[in-house]
């Protein structure tokens, strides 16, 4: 369903000294539908840009990300914004995510009024069916994301990912700022959204021990590349 | 070695009290690695400051915190000042804890320039083996902090722990924000000083396993269960004990149902009651800590 061919990434660093790191040397990666493929490594081993990259929100260097057989690398703008709602992020700080200065429910609404996808009452409803898939209450809507714990909050960043149905979601350590027991429900609600949903997603993790539960597949990075 | 009698720890906001420590009891033996756990706002930090009477001043606290025979609480702040550092050390999370524009040398030095009076090049001496010794590596001693990793600033942080000899050292989430191989890292630092006392904060049980000697677990402001880590893992007693190993992922990812409760109005009885698979009539009363075996337990269950 997503494939990465050839993917490499680097970056410079320092104006005068031209430093370069390469975050993603050579990747060839390919997760099939309905398909959960864990991403495991150290800090600094390049497992977010290549999930990023697979998302487009990097583009990279040399190499093609193919999804549903489209060259995404060949893609600008307004093509690929819409190829995008296919397509997102859970990222690892949910406090991060969201607009501060926005209730819930507007950053849930947001990807629907972007892409004009339906009318108020539509929204509505949307908005409604979303927070009780990923288990918030109606009251959640009103408040502003420093009112939400870290679990809630990481809900409500689930809930924005599943607006426009994806059909892929790179979860990028998506527990790993949170409680041990808010984990496992996390997780338990990814698996659960995954079932009902069919959605493939990428799952980011330092944790091996997470990853054998989750994944149907485990892929190692180690200093840009996949070793095993 | 320490011991705290019925602590108390109330933080007065616009909002309400927020009871952060509410009524802990417990132990730390000379020689052992005694680990603190808990999940955030389950109060385990503020628990250890309160230690170290480091607390912001809208924290009221009762009770005793008593350290080779003294209460801490009734000493002045001179007094206190004696003892921080040089008995009681502090190692805090390894995040943003060292000061970007001193070197990690001159930085783990101070202590002993401050709490034994070393004159500035015996001090810096020691911190050359020290740092041999933690496997930091003598010739870093000029670096900076922002040339180190994650895990080399929390050995570091160790350095400085451990460089005035304390009696008592006290980590805070040792393990937080590092990832797996780091983590394995810090369990091998933490057992190459292992013959001081420790007490450890954490919410990383794996890293507990690997360490403690006895495991205390931390929910709402109270102790629920204290034990030898050994049992505890193999055996918990508390229902939230229990919950909190479950969610592993190893042992099956299990969540704990509901959600933890405020800290300014805790449920009656048993905090954890709410949530408890276990729970019937009794729990609307506070049970006391059972004795079991050299294990204690907050739980009627075992009444």
């Amino acid at each position: 369903m997503i494939e990465g061919v050839g993917l490499r990434k680097i970056f410079k660093s320092g104006i005068f000294s031209g430093k370069t790191i390469i975050a993603v040397d050579g990747v060839n990666i390919k997760i099939e539908e309905e398909e959960t493929v864990a991403l495991v490594g150290e800090s600094g081993s390049g497992k977010s840009t290549l999930g990023r990259i697979l998302l487009m929100l990097i583009r990279p260097d040399e190499g093609r990300v193919i999804f549903d057989g489209i060259d995404l690398t060949k893609l600008r703008g307004r093509e690929l914004r819409k190829i995008r709602m296919k397509m997102q992020l859970i990222p690892q700080h949910p406090d991060e995510a969201l607009d501060p200065r926005w209730r819930i429910y507007d950053s849930i609404a947001e990807p629907l009024r972007i892409h004009k996808l339906c009318n108020r009452s539509e929204e509505e409803d949307k908005v409604l069916e979303l927070i009780r898939a990923v288990g918030l209450k109606e009251e959640h809507l009103s408040r502003y994301p420093y009112e939400l714990s870290g679990g809630e909050l990481q809900r409500a960043v689930i809930a924005r990912a599943l607006t426009l149905n994806p059909k892929f979601i790179v979860c990028d350590e998506p527990t790993s700022m949170l409680d041990l027991s808010t984990q496992a429900s996390i997780v338990r609600l990814l698996m659960d959204l995954q079932r009902k949903l069919g959605m493939s997603y990428l799952f980011i993790t330092h944790d091996l021990e997470l990853a054998r539960v989750v994944a149907d597949r485990i892929l190692i990075m180690k200093d840009g590349r996949l070793v095993g | 070695m320490l011991k705290i009698e019925n602590l108390k720890v109330y933080f007065k906001t616009d909002l309400g009290i927020v009871k952060a420590v509410d009524g802990v009891d417990l132990e730390v033996h000379k020689g052992e690695r005694f680990t603190l756990i808990g999940e955030s706002g389950s109060g385990k930090s503020v628990l250890a400051i309160s230690i170290l009477r480091l607390l912001p001043k809208n924290a009221e606290i009762s009770g005793k915190i008593v350290f080779n025979g003294k209460n801490l609480l009734e000493l002045s702040e001179e007094e206190m000042r004696r003892i921080r550092g040089r008995k009681i050390a502090w190692i805090p999370q390894s995040q943003s804890s060292l000061n970007p524009v001193l070197t990690v040398g001159f930085q783990s030095a101070e202590p002993m320039i401050e709490h034994l009076g070393f004159d500035k090049k015996s001090a810096f001496a020691k911190v050359l083996r020290i740092f041999d010794f933690l496997g930091i590596g003598r010739n870093r001693a000029k670096d900076y902090p922002h040339q180190f990793s994650g895990g080399m600033r929390q050995r570091v942080l160790v350095a400085m722990g451990i460089s005035t000899s304390p009696e008592l050292i006290i980590a805070d989430e040792p393990t937080k924000g590092l990832d797996a191989s780091k983590r394995a890292q810090v369990v091998g630092l933490f057992r190459r000083i292992e013959d001081r006392t420790m007490l450890i904060i954490t919410h990383d049980l794996n890293f507990a396993e690997k360490l403690a000697d006895r495991i205390a677990v931390m929910y709402c402001g109270k102790i629920v269960e204290v034990s030898p880590a050994k049992e505890f893992f193999n055996e918990p007693l508390h229902p939230y004990s229990k919950g909190l190993l479950d969610s592993l992922p190893s042992r099956g990812l299990k969540p704990i149902r509901g959600f933890q409760p405020s800290m300014m109005n805790p449920p009656s009885g048993c905090r954890f009651r709410e949530r408890c698979e276990f729970a019937s009539e009794r729990c609307r009363r506070e049970p006391p800590l059972f004795n079991l075996n050299g294990r204690s337990v907050r739980c009627w269950l075992h009444d």
